[in-house]
């Protein structure tokens, strides 16, 4: 079965557990829209009756930004002009290749942790019912949710080391080895360069750990394995012996989930909506883009383990 | 040693043109390998003042990177690390072979070498070797002239602070022992190297420099002549009458590019840009700015005498961008810097507008860094506004190198408004604080033991040299209106252009033009650390009444204008002296009050609140909440999708 059958297979899977979609979209929504409302309220109680506002309801105001900046506490502190447009986009991936995630403001910090335990509960859910024939039911997917929850928490624990090797060790040592090598640099495009290369070999480990910890996962599932470090030492066979399919794999869902991102990125309005129906749009291409996301995220987890199957079905029959 | 001797007295022999203070000789060679310039210097120094000069006292600024104890070092180390890989060869020094005294004639008086010793004006840090002096064997009479004959050796730092090596890219300033300035009280002001500011009398620069052969060099003045030498190094002659420094600048890897100035009435001047490889392509960006600082700032204050001007575009990570010079300056851009950022248009028109407020103007920067620093803030700002619009906001990505410029929002200028966050750091001084006394790491980072980021330094150097005293212009221009103000600055700049003003004599000009003691601004703004802020603080209606009550929340007073407007389209304008904390106005009639504003023109720039000016009783704020917290909303989801990668 070549990578493209597989990721078809995915897809399908992906399509007809829509419901799945639907569920970790709504969780994801409903997560955020408590603090969304209290920021919501910081600002217009910042704004009070001013009529600043009108300068903030047409596009932006720089002046007004920086009161509320220094008054503000909490979710609020992460209110800033680059939430909007692109903006959003890139401070997520400049956040996350820097490290500078977990340089978020406290609030933000713990609301991510929370939504990373959650998924790591509901991933247990997605892969029961991507792995199995059961019925896309939510009865179903609690069950396979609580099956592997703390499982998948040893996994995540331990994934989390390396993680934390990465941005706590990796990069601060190729940050030093890049600062080494264009120390005497005179021409900017020389340490652009370099940057390129610390953050692709960032990059780089980053998706090993993530591929091991992906196919840790799917083997826990298929195999009923309960021991997450033999899982772990499966998954590290298994990416090894097919180094090929499963990075072709990850690449090729990978770039599609870039194509997203940059077409989010071209057609996000900035902050110049004055209108409801204006900020409605954006709101809802926001959306969209966000769905493209949890779509990409259950891509991975379906087509892995279709290729997962796949070599397994075929090792077995040989 | 005895050629160098030699040449010293043959320099101390030449005639000099008409004294202004100091008029400096020198020749030297920079030897790229070692980074050391060595040769010699010859001084002729007029004692101005009223009283005997007993001593010199020097600058030796290399000097504040020769070890981790000096004061500029120590204090930065306070709350920066950034020094702390310096190599050993990369730090540097003044060092003084020999000094002898001369006579007016260049005759030999005395060796005064063995007479050397440092002082610490300013710390009693006793490491600190920055400031030379050396006692006189007779002290030099009002109006007596004497030479100075110096054998030195300046080993180049990588740059610390504006100057330095990286690579074989030089940026040459501060770099000579030079003289202070014996002031008319009969006093030397001769301060420590702290922060990057300066003061030295004006005088004529003869400089030869000796650099590999195929180097472009750009200095301060002209080049009078070029030699070739034998050894595959050439000398470049340099020369510059009323200036109070000079600075220079090497590297095998600048492009040249030259444009002239002209203008229907100011003296046209010769540009010549040095421009770095990677920002080839941007040389237009450099020039435009250029130009617009040279024609504004000559429209309004005061015509560019020198018919020459030199713009260095630095080195990547050189540390040596957005300096002023005397006919020469530092930009600073990057490889990537989209157009319409205006960043490096500011940086130019700023360094280049130093010309005018430091250049000619040359106040003590160590004492009033707000008089150059205010000044030019205000105008490059004017500048700004009237040639490239407000700067839109920009961001950079991955570590810096990459810009995304936000069409259509814009940052609040640093002078116009945005004070907000600037209300409790305005409190931490005055600016009539001798600069040098705010303190090292200016803007560096750091806590204030409250846990408040010190972004400000303990003195809040940049707030009270840059941004308060510009707004403190800004106000003015409009209390007196532009043309009153135009003619205050270009008065100041006409009696005060090669000279060294204090604040009294700004405010005495300002005083006289526009016909009004203006003693109450000036109190409250150079002398106090007072914040102005005026507000709305509420407004009562009934069927038959309204009433608007504004409010001082500030200590600082200031006469404003208030607009009220109704729902039957008439407009009262109220005007209050802003003495008492508050005021209130009474309207009899059934029309209902539709907005307020208190400083509708916004007259005083220096309010620090823009947001409580105002009020509308059909308020847009939440569907601005609305609007800009789904924003978030979407930023917040896509981070939370990337904490999921990690599960």
């Amino acid at each position: 079965m070549s990578v493209i059958e597989v990721l078809v297979e995915g897809f399908n899977r992906v399509l007809s557990a829509g419901k799945i979609i639907l569920w970790v979209y709504l969780f994801s929504f409903f997560l955020v829209l408590g603090p969304t409302l209290i920021v919501s309220e910081m600002i217009e109680e910042s704004l009070g009756q001013s009529l600043v506002a009108e300068d903030l309801s047409t596009g932006f105001n720089d002046a007004w930004y920086r009161e509320f900046r220094s008054a503000t506490k909490g979710f609020g502190e992460s209110f800033r002009f680059s939430i909007a447009g692109v903006g959003a986009i890139l401070d997520g991936v400049d956040a996350f290749l820097s490290g500078k995630i977990f340089q978020e403001t406290l609030a933000v910090l713990c609301l991510g942790i929370l939504y990373l335990a959650s998924w790591i509960f509901l991933s247990g859910g997605v892969l029961h019912l991507y792995t199995t024939n059961a019925p896309v039911t939510f009865e179903h997917f609690m069950k396979g949710a609580g099956i592997y929850f703390f499982r998948f928490l040893r996994l995540a624990v331990i994934a989390g080391l390396f993680y934390w090797l990465i941005y706590f060790y990796l990069l601060p040592f190729l940050g030093d080895l890049v600062q080494e090598h264009t120390r005497e640099a005179i021409d900017e495009r020389v340490a652009f360069l370099w940057m390129l290369a610390k953050y692709l070999v960032v990059l780089i480990f980053l998706i090993f750990v993530n591929l091991i910890v992906d196919y840790t996962k799917i083997i826990t599932v298929t195999k009923r394995q309960r021991s997450v470090l033999l899982a772990i030492v499966e998954s590290f066979r298994f990416v090894l012996g097919n180094v090929g399919r499963t990075l072709s794999l990850y690449m090729v869902i990978g770039l599609l989930g870039v194509f997203f991102l940059c077409l989010y990125g071209l057609l996000a309005p900035g902050g110049l909506q004055h209108s409801w129906i204006g900020v409605m749009w954006a709101l809802v291409l926001g959306q969209i883009y966000i769905l493209s996301r949890i779509w990409i995220r259950l891509l991975f987890i379906a087509s892995q383990s279709a290729l997962c199957r796949t070599i397994s079905f075929r090792q077995y029959l040989s | 040693m005895k050629c160098l001797t030699g040449l010293i007295f043959v320099l101390s022999g030449l005639l000099f043109l008409p004294l202004r203070g100091a008029d400096y000789q020198m020749e030297v060679v920079l030897d790229p390998e070692s980074k050391i310039i060595s040769g010699t210097e010859v001084i002729r120094w007029t004692n101005r003042a009223s009283f005997p000069a007993n001593d010199l006292q020097f600058h030796l600024y290399y000097n504040a990177w020769r070890d981790r104890q000096s004061s500029f070092l120590n204090s930065q180390r306070v709350v920066s690390k950034d020094f702390d890989d310096w190599r050993e060869n990369e730090w540097s020094y003044n060092e003084i072979n020999s000094l002898i005294l001369l006579s007016e004639e260049g005759t030999k008086i005395a060796d005064l070498t063995s007479q050397i010793e440092y002082i610490q004006p300013d710390d009693n840090n006793s490491y600190d070797r920055t400031v030379m002096r050396v006692m006189l064997p007779q002290p030099i009479e009002p109006g007596g002239t004497i030479g100075i004959s110096i054998e030195f050796i300046s080993k180049v730092p990588r740059t610390f602070a504006r100057t330095g090596f990286r690579d074989d890219y030089f940026f040459v300033a501060h770099w000579f022992p030079k003289l202070g300035v014996f002031e008319k009280e009969g006093n030397w002001n001769c301060h420590q190297f702290i922060q990057t500011e300066f003061f030295s009398n004006f005088g004529t620069y003869d400089v030869k420099l000796t650099v590999p052969e195929d180097w472009l060099v750009g200095a301060t003045g002209i080049q009078e002549d070029y030699q070739k030498n034998n050894d595959g190094t050439a000398t470049h002659h340099y020369y510059q009458e009323q200036v109070h420094d000079f600075t220079w600048t090497t590297s095998p890897h600048f492009l040249e590019y030259k444009k002239k100035f002209e203008h229907s009435f100011l003296k046209p001047v010769d540009v010549r840009l040095l421009l770095m490889p990677d920002h080839k392509g941007q040389q237009d960006r450099y020039f435009s700015s250029t130009f617009a600082a040279l024609k504004y700032y000559g429209e309004w204050f005061g015509e560019y005498p020198y018919g020459h001007l030199t713009v260095i575009d630095p080195a990547y990570r050189s540390r040596s961008g957005g300096m002023e010079y005397p006919t020469l300056f530092t930009g600073g851009t990057r490889w990537l810097n989209p157009l319409g950022s205006n960043k490096p248009e500011e940086v130019t028109v700023h360094e280049a507008g130093h010309q005018f407020w430091y250049g000619m103007v040359a106040n003590n920067e160590f004492e009033d860094a707000w008089l150059d620093e205010g000044f030019n803030t205000y105008s490059t700002e004017r500048v700004m506004l009237e040639v490239f619009g407000p700067n839109p906001l920009v961001k950079r990505y991955l570590d810096g190198f990459i810009p995304i410029l936000f069409k259509g929002m814009f940052e609040s200028s640093r002078t116009v408004s945005g004070l907000g966050n600037f209300y409790s750091n305005l409190k931490l001084d005055t600016m009539s604080t001798p600069s040098w006394r705010y303190g090292p790491a200016a803007s560096r980072g750091g806590k204030h033991a409250a846990g408040r980021d010190r972004i400000y330094g303990p003195g809040a150097y940049v707030l009270n040299s840059y941004t308060k005293p510009a707004l403190m212009f800004f106000t003015l221009e409009r209390y007196l209106g532009w043309e009153t103000f135009q003619k205050i600055l270009s008065a100041y700049f006409e009696q005060w252009k090669f000279n060294h003003p204090l604040p009294q004599d700004f405010f005495d000009i300002a005083n006289q033009i526009s016909g009004e003691d203006l003693s109450w601004f000036w109190e409250q703004t150079y002398l106090s650390s007072n914040v102005f802020d005026y507000a709305v603080d509420s407004v009562y209606s009934s069927d038959d009444s309204q009433e608007v009550i504004i409010r001082r929340w500030g200590e600082g007073v200031f006469p404003v204008e208030i607009a009220i407007t109704f729902d039957d389209g008439r407009i009262v304008e109220e005007k209050w002296q802003g003495t008492e904390r508050w005021v209130s106005y009474r309207y009899q009639g059934s029309a209902q009050i539709s907005t307020v504003q208190v400083d509708p023109k916004r007259v005083l720039a220096l309010d620090v609140n823009l947001t409580n000016n105002s009020w509308t009783s059909d308020p847009s704020s939440s569907f601005a909440a609305h609007k800009w917290s789904f924003k978030w909303l979407i930023w917040l989801q896509n981070l939370m999708e990337l904490f999921v990668f990690f599960s």
